[in-house]
Parts: structure tokens; C-alpha cells; sequence
């Protein structure tokens, strides 16, 4: 299973607007690494080839965390409102 | 603006320890938590360590929401097609006071915070702490003297004890800290596969209600670093995997993607067959021991739990809990001295430093660095073994001399001999096995 097929597992409150910012898009065209597209346990963030900018599907976050450290430049995560968002129950 | 004598920012272990005692000591304090409930947003493999927990609440296993008494420790080393175990069976463990007691965050977690409460602390959920509160002062910030809620709300008091978590980022916002680097941290997957008592029980050799521990490394991230894990409860197993951030991003690596074949893999398969997926969760463990921690202290501000970087080995949530009791003990201190500035808060460092955890920390070696330059260590120990293994347990027709020789061979031809105990005795103690 990929990281979008757990997603039934979950229970998840999206908030109204994303909590996961891409600070400048057009740097994404050249990055290397795309370390976003490998570390994000839930699959938020893939490749638009079409229109050549990342997409964000902020709302099937887990708020790890972890996308913030792996792309420092461009990536702004900051946790979703209070009340919103993932709630284990396991 | 409301006001307390201390607000508490998060409600996981840390947290709710630290509110807890406080309100024990008669202080007000306010809990916040983001989650809807406490451990809504948290996640461990994990287990509970008796000895330290109960300094928290005395004989908690008889009240609060717990798994299975460990009474079974194994490391495995996991080739492709085999696995080198170490396992113990320590019947000891199974009778009071325990040792380990496996358990699951979001039933822990609110039993903890209700504790709290019950102490007299008040637990507001459902709230993000956006920015703390600072006071006036002629040049710069002032004291730490409150915090701003996320729908723009103050709450007013004269101590904040940051019990934030792994993001840390007020911490960050206070300057106590630099954020933290990919290889600092430590990405986790979790996935709660369900079984029946008797199927779990029969697999992991146990009776009654004892649990089992299992640490694994090697397969499937023999390409870089890594660990998994198992960890029974009553009538699921938790099956762990992670990595660091820098690694996965580096090797190209998805974590679920890698659980998946961990779950395939025969060893594991085995264990979990017929068992149906309840939940998944991801969640970040900072790494880096003494270096990566952050100043504990400011005035009218402390840090305690994984926002303070209280990891070492295996252990985190039960060292939050510490840290939360030793930053609230500080607190009653200085509520006692009319005084919240970091000239008084300095004796949280204190505290620390006398912890046998905080020891610890300033002992281990900086396996960071270590795993940065030898990203093979793994993949060497854990071939060596299974190679080891095969050889030793293989009935051929060699004579003994032939046999060593063999053995000593398949060493030799990997690596040199002093590489690989060096390797091995740094893995033993990044792997956490305690």
C-alpha cells in the first residue's frame, strides 16, 4: 500500500484553508532532489507535469512534519487550526 | 484575558505530566491541546516504561488504559530471505512493578491528561497555541508572559511550559533553538494490524496478557538506514518503520511503500498473516542527542518532552514525562519565590542535569554524525550476521577448520575486522535496544 492507500484508515477533519505552504513554486522546476515527493508518508505533495507546478493536497496531511525538513527552502508547515486535522484513535 | 500561574502548551506526555504536578502543588494551570482530544495527534510504537511512569503516578497499571505486560525482548537482524534473532523471555517483567506495558497513545494520552485535570488543571482542546506572549521591556522582548491562541486570543499567566512536541515551534519562535535538519529527525510509519488474543499470543510465544517487543533491522532498508518494529497489544499488533528524513530523501525512498514489503517480508508475513489493517499514522523522533537540544530556559518559559529533544535509545515518552515533572517542580519553586525569570529557571537545567536520562544524553556518542559517514553500518552488520548464520547452521560436509575458515572468510571479505566490532558496537547503541 502507498501512502494514499492508508488514507481509509484515517480519520481526518480538514481545515478550511491548507497549513502547507510552497513558498515559490518556480523554484520547484529545477529542483533535483524533489525530497517532497518521497518523504511525505500521506502522499500530500505530487509533480503536475501538465501545468509544471506542485500540487498540495493539504487536506490528507498527517502533520508529521517531516516535509518542512526535507525541503527547508520552500517548504512552510506550520499545524493545522486546533480542533482540525488528523485524530488518531489508535 | 484569562490568566493562570502557568500555561501548558500541549497535552501529550510532557505536558500533562508537568500540568499534573503542578496542580498538585496547587498552582493554576491551563493545558492546551490541538487535538480534539489528548494523543489525537500523537503516536509511539510503543510501550510504557514502568519504573519511570509510576514516578508520575504511582502504580498507574491499575487504572490507566494499557496493552500487554512486555515480558519478551527480541532484536532480529532481517536478510531477504532470513533473520537472525536475540530474543529474552523475562517472566520477571510479568509481575508488578512490570517493566514495559505496551499501549496506545490516544487511550494513554487521555487518561494522563485527565489526571491533570482531575488535579485541578484545566485542559482546553481544539486550540493551537500560535505565538507566546511576551511582556514590555524598554529595549527588546520581555518575559515570556502568557500565549496567543489561534483565534487570536490571550491567555495571560506568568509561567508557559512548552510541551509542544517534535515541531518545537515556539521553541523555535523563542529563539531557544535553530530549526531542526532532515538528519536530525527520524520519520515513522505505523500501521495497527488486528488479530485475535489467542493468534497473538500463539505467535509471540505468550500467556495471559503478556506482550512481546520486537526491534528489526535490515530488510527493507538495507539500502540505508533504518528500523522497524512490532509491539503486541490485546488484540492488534503494531508494526513500525523508520528512517531518517535525510536518508529517505536521499535514497528515493517512500516509507509506506517500505512497510508494505516489510509486511512481506516471511519473517514478519508469519506474524501479522490473516490480520486485518485498523489504522496508520506518521510522526517524527528527533535525533541527535545533547547537540540538538535547545535552551531549556527563558525567562518565564521552559521546554520539556520531544520539543526539548528528552530522546535516548528507545526511550522519549516516559523521559517527556520526567522532563514535564522536573519543569513543574521548578515552577512550584518559583512560584514559592514570587520569581519566573530565567535566573530562577536555570535550576530546571539543574534538575535536568542530575536526571539519569540527561547523563545519558551528554554520554552517547554522536550517532548522527557516525550513520552520516558510514550509511553502510547497517547493511554490514546485518549481511555479516545472516551470512554468519547460514554458514554456522548449515550441516555440510566440512570439516571444522573448513567451517571457520569459512566464517572468518565471510567477515574478512566485506570489511576489516576492526570495522566491523566498531561498527557493531556503535550499532548496539544506536539501534536503542533498551
Amino acid at each position: 500500500m502507498g501512502g494514499e492507500d492508508y488514507l481509509q484508515l484515517l480519520k481526518i477533519i480538514p481545515a478550511s484553508k491548507s497549513h502547507i505552504i510552497i513558498k515559490d513554486t518556480e523554484r520547484c522546476k529545477l529542483c533535483e532532489m524533489r525530497g517532497c515527493l518521497f518523504v511525505c508518508p500521506s502522499a500530500v505533495f505530487s509533480w503536475d507535469e501538465e501545468l509544471q507546478k506542485p500540487e498540495v493536497l493539504w487536506r490528507r496531511c498527517l502533520e508529521c512534519g517531516a516535509c518542512e525538513p526535507a525541503c527547508p527552502e520552500n517548504v512552510e508547515y506550520g499545524h493545522p487550526r486546533g480542533g482540525f486535522g488528523v485524530a488518531y484513535f489508535l | 484575558m484569562s490568566y493562570f500561574d502557568a500555561v501548558v502548551v500541549g497535552a501529550g506526555p510532557a505536558g500533562s505530566a508537568a500540568a499534573l504536578q503542578m496542580a498538585r502543588n496547587g498552582l493554576r494551570v491551563a493545558l492546551f491541546e490541538r487535538g480534539s482530544y489528548p494523543g489525537s495527534k500523537n503516536m509511539f510504537g510503543g510501550v510504557l516504561y514502568t519504573e519511570s511512569t509510576a514516578q508520575i503516578v504511582p502504580e498507574f497499571w491499575n487504572e490507566a488504559p494499557l496493552e500487554r505486560i512486555v515480558t519478551r525482548d527480541t532484536l532480529c537482524f532481517l536478510d531477504y530471505d532470513s533473520a537472525v534473532d536475540l530474543g529474552f523471555t523475562g517472566l520477571r517483567f510479568g509481575k508488578a512493578p512490570y517493566n514495559k506495558i505496551t499501549a496506545m497513545r490516544p487511550h494513554f494520552d487521555r487518561w494522563l491528561a485527565k489526571k491533570a485535570v482531575e488535579a485541578g488543571a484545566v485542559l482546553q482542546t481544539d486550540t493551537l497555541v500560535r505565538h507566546l506572549l511576551y511582556g514590555k521591556k524598554t529595549m527588546g522582548r520581555g518575559p515570556v508572559c502568557g500565549v496567543i491562541l489561534d483565534d487570536g486570543s490571550k491567555v495571560q499567566a506568568d509561567l508557559v511550559i512548552l510541551a509542544e512536541g517534535v515541531s518545537a515551534f515556539l521553541t523555535k519562535e523563542a529563539g531557544l533553538v535553530k530549526p531542526t535538519p532532515a538528519k536530525q529527525l527520524s520519520l515513522w510509519v505505523r500501521e495497527v494490524i488486528s488479530l485475535p488474543k489467542e493468534k497473538i499470543e500463539d505467535r509471540f510465544h505468550l500467556e495471559n496478557n503478556e506482550g512481546a517487543v520486537l526491534a528489526m533491522l535490515g530488510h527493507p532498508t538495507t539500502q540505508a538506514v533504518g528500523l522497524s518494529g512490532i509491539f503486541t497489544n490485546r488484540e492488534s499488533i503494531s508494526l513500525l518503520l523508520g528512517m531518517p528524513v535525510d536518508k529517505i530523501c536521499q535514497n528515493r525512498l517512500i516509507l509506506p511503500d517500505l512497510l508494505t514489503r516489510l509486511k512481506e517480508h516471511p519473517y514478519v508475513r508469519r506474524l501479522i498473516s490473516g490480520g486485518k489493517s485498523e489504522s496508520y499514522a506518521a510522526h517524527l523522533i528527533p535525533l541527535g542527542g545533547k547537540s540538538a537540544q535547545p535552551k531549556f530556559y527563558a525567562d518565564g518559559l521552559m521546554v520539556a518532552g520531544d520539543a526539548a529533544v528528552m530522546i535516548s535509545g528507545r526511550r522519549g515518552s516516559d523521559l517527556a514525562m520526567l522532563s514535564g515533572i522536573a519543569a513543574a517542580d521548578t515552577a512550584v519553586h518559583a512560584r514559592a519565590k514570587q520569581d519566573y525569570s530565567a535566573n530562577i529557571l536555570k535550576s530546571y537545567e539543574k534538575r535536568l542535569a542530575g536526571s539519569f536520562y540527561m547523563k545519558n544524553i551528554q554520554k552517547a556518542t554522536d550517532t548522527v554524525s557516525y550513520y552520516a559517514e558510514k550509511s553502510d553500518a547497517d547493511y554490514l552488520i546485518n549481511t555479516t550476521v545472516n551470512d554468519l548464520a547460514y554458514e554456522f547452521f548449515r550441516a555440510g560436509m566440512d570439516t571444522d577448520e573448513e567451517k571457520i575458515a569459512k566464517m572468518t572468510g565471510l567477515v574478512l571479505n566485506k570489511q576489516s575486522h576492526a570495522k566491523t566490532l566498531l561498527d557493531f558496537y556503535v550499532g548496539s547503541l544506536n539501534w536503542g535496544v533498551m
